[in-house]
Formats: structure tokens, C-alpha cells, sequence
């Protein structure tokens, strides 16, 4: 599975889309990483070691927070759960990268107006 | 198995190598812990799905990614007694509050037991009505203790220190449910059997955590 997309790209939504997945349900690092892999139909990995730095930052900013699992295989999982406030990151990160979206493809893809003044 | 715990081995190895010359917090501890579990669960599927033990390790480090900047944040993290202190302030408030409680139901079980004595009541009513609250502060002190962040050693799993406070709990119990029946009944074997079987799923549950303790000793550097 290989990179269609630039890193860059998705860089500074990393946040954005782990409140995605954790909105859908609580997980844990590795099946968190699945699921974005999911998510992106195979198109896109994101390294789990991005994940757990953004994990780091979205605890310490309260958008989610963790708990641990039972034992299994010799150790405990770390699960992640969003909270209030993260729900409310989140919607808000959506509504702004709709508005951006349709900014960037008008920038990208639109024609520039040749109208005489 | 073998294979497992050379596997176990090595993801250690590496994550310790990644974290080295980082102050040991809780933090970091916690860190490499997750971590842990996240390589070999991959490891594990990547074996499960044909691969050898040393592509399976490899391929897992290679997705992983770069742990440099986590290990720089930890790093600064363990520089920082502030962000430290807040930290772990709040969860030895709890711990501290468990302990006296715990201490405060033990004196209060005693007083009942003493009351009850000293108002002539039967041997077995005098152990009955203090046993609860001393076992249940015992419970409280046992768990408070082992769930604690001291100088020389991290906290325990909650879910262990449970298992632990079970296991102490019960082998009290054993001994209160002999005391009462010898007091009640007057016969010794009564209270043998009694004491016995507590006795036996306490101890057995004490020396299986025993025999799987893993050291959570700070290394002090």
C-alpha cells in the first residue's frame, strides 16, 4: 500500500480525523491506525507513531481522554474515548474544513474572472 | 511459548533503545507500555499471517514509524517537575483518601468489637460485628496502597491491585469465618474447614499474582 497522497496534505488534520474514528467508538492505538487505513479505502497510512504524539496533544487539551483495557497477550491496552468538548472540536473542525474545502477547489480549480472593468 | 518471549524481548530492547536517557516518569512508563502492545499485536498478526518472527518484528518497527519526536516530547516532559507534579497529584489525593479511610473503618471495626466485648455478648457476635469493617478497611488500605506512586516504584494496574486486594481480603475472611464458627459452633474442625477453603482460593490467587509480578522499580539514574 503506497502513499497516493502527500503527507503535507493530511498533516495538520490529524486531529480531526482521530475525533472522527473515536466518535464512532472507543479504540485503542493499533486498531485505531486500522481504522484509518480503513477509512481511506487503502489509500492512506498514517504511522502510528504521528498517532500517539496527537493522542499526547489531544489529552492534554481535553478532547479525549484514556482509560485502560483488561490484560490480554501480557499487558494492557490504553483505550481513547472523545469527550464533550472534543465532540465540540470536532464539529467545528468539520464545519471549517468544509468552508476551506470549497475555498481551496475554487483556488485550484477555478477560472479567473476576465471581465472588463 | 519460546517464540513469544524472544519476541516479547526484543520489542523491549528497541523501545527502551528509542526511550533511552529519558527521567522515568509514570508517563513514560505508560508510554512504553502502550506501545509495547501495540508492536507485538501487530507482530502477532503479521506472524498469523505467514510472516517469521524477524520479518514480523522488523515489518512492525518499520510501520510504527519515527518515535523520535515522541521520545524528545517525553523527554521534556521528564525535565518538567510542573507538569509532573499536576499530574500525578491528583491520583495520590485518591490514594491518600483511600488509606484513611481504610485506617478509620479498621479503628472503627476494633471500637465495634471492643464495645460489643465489653457489653458481655458471645465470642462469635463480638468477631461478627467488627469483621465487616475491619475487612473492608484492610480491603481499602490494601488497594490505596498498591495503586500508589512512591518514590522507588510505580503504581500498580488497577485491575492487578484488585485481583491483590481479593486475594488478601479472602484469606482475612478465612480466618474471621473460622473465628466464627469456632465461637458458635465450639468445635475446632468446624473452623478448620471453614478457615480452609477461604483459605486456599486466597492464598492460590496471592501466589499466582505473586509468581507473575513484573518489577515496576524506578531505575534511579
Amino acid at each position: 500500500m503506497g502513499k497516493k497522497i502527500s503527507t503535507d496534505l493530511i498533516r495538520g488534520h490529524t486531529s480531526t480525523i482521530i475525533l472522527n474514528v473515536l466518535h464512532q467508538g472507543d479504540s485503542y492505538g493499533y486498531e485505531i491506525y486500522q481504522k484509518i487505513i480503513q477509512l481511506s479505502h487503502q489509500q492512506y497510512e498514517l504511522k502510528e507513531a504521528t498517532l500517539y504524539s496527537a493522542f499526547r496533544r489531544l489529552e492534554q487539551d481535553g478532547y479525549i481522554s484514556s482509560y485502560w483495557g483488561d490484560e490480554t497477550q501480557g499487558g494492557r491496552r490504553k483505550y481513547y474515548r472523545i469527550t464533550d468538548s472534543g465532540h465540540d472540536f470536532y464539529k467545528q473542525s468539520k464545519k471549517e474544513w468544509n468552508v476551506a474545502k470549497e475555498i481551496l477547489n475554487q483556488l485550484i480549480e477555478g477560472v479567473i474572472d476576465h471581465e472588463p472593468k | 511459548m519460546n517464540q513469544n518471549k524472544t519476541l516479547d524481548r526484543q520489542i523491549q530492547i528497541y523501545l527502551n533503545r528509542q526511550f533511552e536517557g529519558i527521567q522515568e516518569t509514570q508517563h513514560l512508563f505508560d508510554t512504553k507500555e502502550e506501545l509495547f502492545m501495540n508492536l507485538k499485536e501487530r507482530a502477532m498478526d503479521l506472524i498469523k499471517n505467514g510472516k517469521d518472527e524477524e520479518e514480523a518484528f522488523r515489518d512492525a518497527i518499520a510501520s510504527m514509524g519515527n518515535l523520535s519526536s515522541l521520545a524528545e516530547e517525553l523527554r521534556q516532559y521528564g525535565e518538567d517537575p510542573v507538569k509532573q507534579s499536576i499530574h500525578s497529584r491528583a491520583q495520590e489525593r485518591i490514594s491518600t483518601m483511600g488509606i484513611l479511610i481504610g485506617v478509620l473503618l479498621m479503628i472503627f471495626g476494633i471500637f465495634n468489637s471492643a464495645i460489643v466485648f465489653f457489653m458481655h455478648r458471645p465470642p462469635n457476635v463480638v468477631v461478627g460485628s467488627g469483621f465487616l469493617f475491619i475487612m473492608l478497611g484492610t480491603a481499602l488500605i490494601t488497594y490505596s496502597v498498591l495503586t500508589r506512586e512512591t518514590k522507588s516504584r510505580f503504581a500498580m494496574h488497577k485491575i492487578r491491585a484488585l485481583l491483590y486486594t481479593v486475594a488478601i481480603s479472602t484469606i482475612l475472611f478465612g480466618f474471621f469465618s473460622s473465628a466464627f464458627s469456632y465461637f458458635s459452633t465450639g468445635k475446632v474442625y468446624v473452623a478448620i474447614a471453614a478457615c480452609m477453603v477461604f483459605v486456599l482460593i486466597g492464598l492460590g490467587l496471592y501466589l499466582y499474582l505473586m509468581l507473575t509480578e513484573k518489577s515496576r522499580l524506578k531505575e534511579n539514574k
